[in-house]
């Protein structure tokens, strides 16, 4: 049972049939492994798309939600994962250790944006399967929110689409879908992750993220607490921001559509995220970062 | 690259409740560091090499009856009784080498507790370690010209970690094979890659109180019972490989954590002028911007965790 709802998860998440969900999602752990990509990806022609967005946030944000969400419009396309997973050019700072942990990481980020680099050139030869020439490419993978300063200088013109998501509800997402393991698991010293690492990690995820925008006209921000409310303004504000044509948008119960292209919404837990005074802090939140960025 | 240098300074404090101290006293292993610390401190200095030294508090108080011991099992109180009572003046008191390292604008001061205490002491309890630590950081805050942020952990057993973590936040050393599996294979995989001249880079993880670990890489030390020669060219091959990597500006991103006891360099002459030399060539290669020398707590400084 539990083997079929995971085999149901595989279908919703590539829309497709179960069975071809199943031989795209082999596909796509295959090329996952460096060898293996070496010679599938020869398989597909190398294209440019026409313009890049990077999805930044936290884990558990809702980056990924919105990643489905706006991939769904005609002109977008977007790699099944995480970009870290589909190519060695964006680095996979949580390691195996620490799943949706990448601040046990820290020194080895900061290392990186210091010395190291993403090359473009790499990006676009790797996932060259999502990749169309005429399409705007949408990437999100979390380890690009720490290197802004890097896409800003590999990519031609790209855009940034900031997923802030309040605390508590980032929190209780990763505790609930995540475990530290091997070293990760011996210096923090259990099995989930302490709230006081997970604090740390979301502010010192937004804070570089607002420290490293270098200019404010790239950015869109998207409150995930307001997008719940009413996804289909904040998609089309977001289409719009993007330059993207207008697209026919519809909310029925929980299944969103775009021209056509249905994803379903599932609103968080009441526990996650309506404790507390989850509306105002999502409000000064959202004014911390709109300051922020009118500082620029 | 970037290089972290750090001493646990402890002399017989280390070894108080084994018969090792009284060998190496009668060996003269503690009153040669009064010549040989200055003289490595002042080559350290001199070259503006900085390093991290962790120091057991209670060498620097003067006497037993200055020291606060009675948060300690009685066994290990008893020891440390019979060592101060049977040892000479220079194996337990560091009094008089304190303002050598404690002038150092280039010298952290960290923290090797008061006693070394080591949690595998079979009275040692949580609470009594804690104690210790505790009181170590009490003495250095009246001694040390500077706060103790960092500590390295007696015979690097970390069993503790979390609660100092979470009383003090203190940044620690934890031994490299805290990361990996002990079973014959890994330790017959590190001793090949120890032959082949590779040196485990130093891995630095924060914990859940923002306070930093970091893997050592090399004990720099060749002494021992067995096998001295072959230890001597094992860490003669990683020195030179690791400074080849740093000279040919190879694995910028990587650290390299050197650890050692500063008695170990009166033990054998040849290590000490090794040492030097080695040191000699970091400054150099950092003089030529191929790598930075720093302490634990300047590793903390730039990160972004306040």
């Amino acid at each position: 049972m539990s083997r079929f709802s995971a085999f149901k998860r595989v279908s919703r998440r590539h829309r497709l049939p179960m069975a071809y969900a199943l031989l795209y999602e082999a596909f796509i752990r295959l090329y996952a492994l460096p060898w293996a990509r070496k010679c599938l990806k020869f398989f597909f022609k190398e294209e440019r798309p026409s313009r890049s967005i990077f999805i930044l946030g936290c884990y558990n944000s809702g980056t990924t939600i919105l990643k489905d969400c706006v991939a769904l419009h005609p002109d977008v396309t977007t790699p099944p994962v995480e970009g870290s997973r589909l190519t060695q050019s964006i680095p996979d700072f949580d390691g195996s250790d620490w799943p949706r942990g990448m601040f046990g990481n820290l020194y080895q980020i900061q290392s990186y944006r210091q010395l190291g680099g993403v090359s473009s050139a790499q990006y676009f030869s790797d996932i060259r399967p999502w990749v169309s020439a005429n399409k705007v490419l949408l990437e999100k993978s979390i380890s690009c929110s720490v290197l802004m300063p890097q896409i800003d200088k590999e990519f031609s013109n790209p855009k940034y689409l900031v997923v802030l998501r309040g605390v508590e509800g980032v929190m209780s997402g990763i505790q609930k879908k995540s475990r530290p393991r091997g070293v990760a698991k011996k210096i923090l010293g259990g099995e989930i992750y302490p709230e006081n690492f997970l604090v740390a990690q979301w502010d010192y995820l937004y804070s570089t993220i607002l420290k490293d925008i270098a200019d404010p006209s790239r950015v869109k921000l998207v409150v995930f607490e307001e997008f719940l409310i009413d996804p289909i303004s904040e998609l089309r504000d977001v289409f719009r921001f993007f330059d993207l044509p207008p697209a026919d948008l519809s909310m029925n119960g929980n299944l969103l559509s775009v021209s056509g292209r249905d994803i379903e919404i599932h609103a968080p837990r009441a526990d996650a995220d309506s404790s507390g005074n989850s509306a105002a802090k999502v409000g000064v939140m959202r004014s911390l970062f709109q300051e922020g960025l009118g500082r620029k | 690259m970037k290089f972290v240098i750090s001493f646990d300074f402890e002399m017989g404090w280390g070894v108080l409740d084994t018969p090792a101290w009284q060998r190496r006293e009668a060996l003269g292993v503690y009153d040669r560091l009064r010549s040989v610390l200055p003289e490595l401190v002042t080559h350290l200095k001199d070259r503006e090499l900085d390093s991290t030294w962790a120091v057991v508090a209670n060498m620097f108080v003067g006497g037993i009856e200055k020291m606060d011991i009675s948060h300690l099992p009685d066994s290990y109180k008893g020891a440390i009784r019979k060592f101060l009572a049977e040892s000479k003046r220079s194996t337990w008191d560091a009094s008089d080498l304190l303002g050598v390292i404690n002038d150092q604008k280039t010298i952290e001061i960290a923290t090797h507790t008061a006693t070394h205490i080591y949690p595998s002491h079979p009275d040692c309890t949580s609470d009594a370690y804690l104690a210790d630590v505790s009181s170590s950081l009490s003495v250095l805050s009246k001694i040390a010209n500077q706060k103790c942020t960092s500590i390295i952990y007696p015979r690097d057993q970390s069993d503790y970690r979390l609660e100092v973590a979470s009383r003090w936040g203190l940044d620690s050393r934890i031994n490299p094979n805290f990361m990996e599996h002990s079973s014959r294979l890994s330790q017959t995989k590190r001793f090949i890659n120890a032959l082949s001249g590779l040196v485990p880079e130093s891995r630095v993880f924060i914990g859940a109180h923002k306070e930093i670990y970091h893997t050592g890489s090399i004990l720099f030390n060749w002494n021992g019972r067995n096998a001295k020669a072959l230890r001597r060219a094992i860490l003669k091959n990683q020195i030179e490989q690791v400074l080849k990597a740093a000279e040919l500006k190879r694995e910028q991103d990587t650290t390299i954590h050197i650890w050692l006891h500063p008695f170990n360099l009166t033990e054998d002459l040849e290590l000490k002028e090794y040492f030097l030399d080695t040191l000699t060539k970091l400054a150099k290669l950092r003089d030529r911007g191929r790598v930075d020398v720093v302490t634990m707590a300047e590793v903390r400084k730039a990160l972004p965790i306040g």
